[in-house]
């Protein structure tokens, strides 16, 4: 068991005033057995009218609301501590579809090859392993290569790509063999951006590997959430009324939180 | 009880506006029909000018079949009442699918007048279809702020063409008598400016207020 | 009757005047089509009706569970009656929709089913459409243009009247609606049905609105209206699930209502039809709803689908090329009369790629055998002649499932022509219940 503080900030800039913004976060750690979510706040910039937290169909809790009047930024940063201890993992059932291809996580016959001459065998977390390593050792991780809208054959085509590929291809390969996976969005130790990896189910319970960095999750990792590809998973999307460009700026942290000293009596 | 969104409240307007261009440039140009027997054509550059329509027309009579029937110019009678039928069409449940049917048969009978080489009979059913319309409308619509959205259309648009054409100016206080009391009764937002303009034209109309000023107010009276 | 013929051309200024269109997109131009009516009813005796009405509510009953089904415990796939790729490969299948179950359980308010009438007396059905079913308003309003040209037609006959369903339509938004107005929700003018969208909101009372009538805010949605914001319990939308919300579905819809779906799975709206219905209307799933009305209701199926073969199964895909000449073969994903080919009309490289791509990916493909359907008579100019017709009955689920008692009989333009469908040319008829 683990104690992590995070904090979570995106600050998105417009080229233009834009107006009746209506948005959808999907960006706040998961509160599940094995990661518990012990405080958090939550802030946004400019002040939103009607929002509101609900789930969306993975179970994923997100929040909607919008901003009506002229603006031409938006600011969201969530902060808070988490309990990690994978010991806490229950049993659940998977949703068939995560052993069906999505949009981005079609398998194609070039994988098929690369899959009967990995000769993968053994149950699905060891073929899932060995898949991921393959992607690991023969994929060059390159930013910049891939966009949001990348399949995992076509980064598969190119042998490049971010987290998001390496995780999209991984999938890919796992449903050809039959494998329940899903692509999970998140945050591990550390500065910077935000991480995508995989989780395989087994027996009831899920598993996560990471096929960019090569070695299976611990309890430095923080899921934000879950789904198919990365269209399920989006942190944020929006629709405006405007003719604007959109950047987005995004810094994450997340470190053990050290045990207070004692205060003196 | 009907509920009108902004947007609906928009298109009661046009309605509104539509339709008295629909009738009164059908009644002109019946007018001018019955001119050109004797001889005399209309002064059609002196028309588009006044109306604020580039002039590409060769002749009074190519001015007023064009001006009429032709679908292609933007600037017609014919696509006025297209706009009319257009705007009764995304209102069907507010004014009735009886009251709509009046909108669609002034535009077929326009259709037929265009195929006509006489075409008073058929410029007649226009007028009268959107007199029923207008009577239907009246039937039909509880709300009275609602109707008075339309009309109040109706009278912006008719003073809009008695200023540009220069005619009936003689009955301008009276329609604006009532365009000002449709105006409270439809609870549209009204522009202070024009308000005071056309206030101060009604206490003192022979001195103050142009012809093109008071033209201005009409056209900007309600805030949509 | 000969009077209700004698008045066709009347009858039919009487829709121009009504304005009675619907709309198609020819090379990118939008253009308004009248509907041909023909004054010929079809007439269903009141012995078949009631055959076909228990049928219907049947079939209707067992797909909504189905959903309910599909989108909870999944129990129809854990006890393998259907493989799962028929849900999980389907484009109909809508993953964020899971989790949550619509009110009252009622995904399919307002079904369209498709049917035609075989040689053999026996109605077979082609089609559930269950996702946005069009065609109600044009039947109904041809019925009180009939009944004002020729009265003693009706008077004479002992038809029963339709004109009920704008109070079926009120009463099947009412039973879902979670406290506000009932919004008939439309693309906008521009659409191939606004005909319809604005006619059915006259007749059931619901306020029609366009995407920028309506907004969402604190889960909850609210109609626009210039004296404030009103309160919306029931969305009866007539655009497509993927349009639907640009937050969950497509990201480009600009006709859609942004959060409707948060607000819709909090509980605070109804969406008439539900999203994700099109997993359960797919022309593969089709070939499984006998085996569902076995399943959920223990019953026997009333009514027949055509004879069907899933190019899945092995047997079924060898069945398929043996007798590819006596079979008509649709492809799953298409609607609309698009992607069905018959088999004895491919020749040369045509049929061979065909069946290549059959044998490459037989899920996508259901083969049937083309039924031998009744003809039925059109007024051609002084004489009639015979053309194809299907019946589209349409059932709503409110606080118990009915049929609304007639229906839309369109007919195919082409004496040869088997596809009946407003988008491919052709018209429609009354259709015409009979009490005895």
């Amino acid at each position: 068991m683990i104690k992590l503080k995070f904090s979570y900030e995106t600050s998105i800039r417009f080229s233009d005033d834009v107006t009746n913004h209506a948005f959808l976060l999907r960006c706040f750690p998961m509160d599940i057995p094995g990661q518990k979510v012990e405080s958090m706040t939550h802030t946004n910039y400019p002040i939103v009218t009607g929002g509101q937290y609900s789930k969306d169909g993975f179970g994923n809790v997100i929040y909607t609301g919008r901003i009506d009047r002229s603006h031409s930024s938006m600011e969201y940063k969530i902060s808070g501590v988490i309990v990690r201890d994978d010991s806490e993992a229950e049993y659940e059932k998977a949703m068939p579809c995560y052993k069906y291809p999505s949009e981005l996580t079609y398998g194609n016959g070039q994988m098929q090859v690369v899959l009967d001459s990995l000769r993968v065998h053994g149950s699905d977390i060891d073929k899932a392993h060995r898949i991921a390593d393959y992607i690991n050792k023969t994929m060059e991780y390159m930013p910049g290569s891939t966009n949001v809208a990348t399949t995992a054959a076509e980064a598969f085509g190119e042998k490049k790509g971010v987290c998001q590929d390496f995780a999209h291809i991984m999938i890919a390969m796992c449903k050809m063999e039959g494998i329940y996976a899903r692509y999970v969005s998140g945050i591990t130790v550390g500065e910077g951006e935000t991480h995508a990896w995989v989780e395989v189910w087994q027996d009831g319970y899920w598993y996560g590997i990471d096929p960019t960095r090569g070695c299976d999750t611990d309890e430095t990792y923080i899921k934000l959430c879950v789904g198919r590809d990365y269209n399920d998973c989006p942190v944020e999307r929006g629709i405006f009324n405007g003719n604007a460009l959109q950047s987005q700026e995004v810094f994450m942290k997340v470190s053990y939180e050290k045990e207070e000293e004692p205060m003196p009596a | 009880m009907d509920y009108v969104s902004l947007n609906k409240t928009n298109r009661l307007f046009w309605l509104g506006r539509y339709s008295e261009r629909v009738l009164s440039l059908t009644q002109y140009m019946m007018y001018w029909y019955d001119k050109m027997i004797d001889g005399s054509g209309i002064d059609y550059e002196d028309y588009c000018e006044k109306i604020g329509i580039p002039c590409k027309y060769e002749s009074s009579e190519d001015f007023i079949r064009k001006y009429l029937f032709d679908k292609e110019d933007k600037y017609s009678l014919r696509n006025a009442a297209e706009e009319m039928l257009g705007n009764g069409m995304v209102l069907r449940e507010t004014i009735s699918s009886k009251t709509l049917a009046y909108l669609q048969m002034a535009v077929n009978a326009l259709e037929l007048a265009s195929s006509d080489s006489a075409p008073g009979i058929e410029l007649q059913w226009v007028i009268d279809d959107v007199m029923a319309f207008r009577g239907s409308c009246d039937d039909f619509i509880e709300e009275e702020y609602i109707r008075n959205i339309i009309k109040c259309g109706i009278s912006i648009e008719r003073m809009s063409l008695y200023l540009r054409l220069g005619y009936n100016l003689e009955q301008a206080s009276k329609e604006i008598k009532k365009m000002m009391n449709r105006l409270y009764k439809s609870g549209l937002e009204a522009q202070a400016m024009s308000v005071g303009t056309i206030e101060l034209y009604r206490m003192d109309k022979s001195e103050g207020v142009s012809e093109e000023e008071l033209l201005q107010a009409v056209e900007n009276l309600v805030v949509l | 009757m000969d009077r209700l013929l004698s008045h066709k051309d009347q009858i039919n200024t009487q829709m121009a005047r009504y304005g009675v269109k619907f709309g198609i997109y020819k090379n990118g131009e939008f253009l308004e089509r009248l509907f041909p009516f023909d004054p010929i009813p079809r007439k269903i005796s009141a012995t078949d009706y009631e055959k076909l009405e228990k049928g219907l509510i049947q079939r209707v009953n067992a797909l909504n569970v189905f959903l309910t089904d599909i989108y909870g415990a999944k129990k129809i796939l854990g006890d393998g009656i259907i493989p799962e790729e028929f849900i999980y490969r389907s484009p109909g299948y809508l993953a964020a929709l899971e989790n949550y179950t619509p009110p009252k359980e009622i995904y399919s308010h307002i079904s369209g089913i498709d049917l035609v009438l075989g040689k053999d007396d026996e109605w077979y059905i082609l089609e559930d459409n269950l996702r946005i079913p069009s065609g109600a308003s044009y039947p109904l309003i041809a019925r009180s243009l009939c009944r004002k040209c020729s009265p003693d037609t009706f008077r004479n006959n002992g038809v029963v009247d339709n004109r009920n369903y704008g109070n079926l339509l009120s009463d099947t938004m009412n039973n879902v609606n979670t406290g506000g107005i009932n919004v008939i929700f439309t693309p906008g003018r521009f659409n191939a049905a606004y005909f319809e969208h604005s006619f059915l909101a006259e007749q059931s009372g619901a306020v029609l609105a366009e995407n920028s009538d309506i907004y969402v805010e604190n889960n909850r949605v609210y109609y626009r209206s210039s004296n404030g914001p009103v309160r919306v319990g029931a969305i009866y939308r007539r655009i497509s699930d993927e349009y639907l919300d640009p937050l969950t579905f497509r990201a480009d819809s600009l006709i859609g209502i942004p959060g409707l779906i948060a607000a819709y799975r909090a509980g605070n709206v109804a969406i008439i039809n539900a999203p994700g219905n099109g997993v359960a209307d797919d022309k593969g799933i089709y070939y499984f709803v006998p085996k569902m009305i076995r399943y959920y209701l223990d019953e026997e199926p009333i009514l027949s689908n055509a004879p069907t073969y899933l190019p899945y199964y092995e047997e079924d895909l060898k069945y398929t090329l043996e007798r590819f000449d006596d079979l008509v073969i649709k492809d799953v994903a298409e609607a609309g009369g698009y992607g069905v080919v018959f088999g004895k009309d491919l020749s040369g490289t045509e049929r061979e790629e065909f069946i290549a791509r059959i044998i490459a990916q037989p899920r996508r493909f259901i083969s049937q055998e083309i039924i031998d359907f009744q003809d039925l008579p059109i007024l051609d100019g002084e004489g009639v002649i015979d053309r194809k017709a299907d019946l589209r009955a349409f059932v709503l689920s409110g606080s118990t499932t009915k049929v609304w008692p007639s229906g839309l009989t369109r007919f195919s333009r082409n004496p040869d022509s088997f596809v009946v469908n407003s988008s491919q040319g052709g018209g429609f008829k009354d259709t015409w219940i009979m009490s005895h």
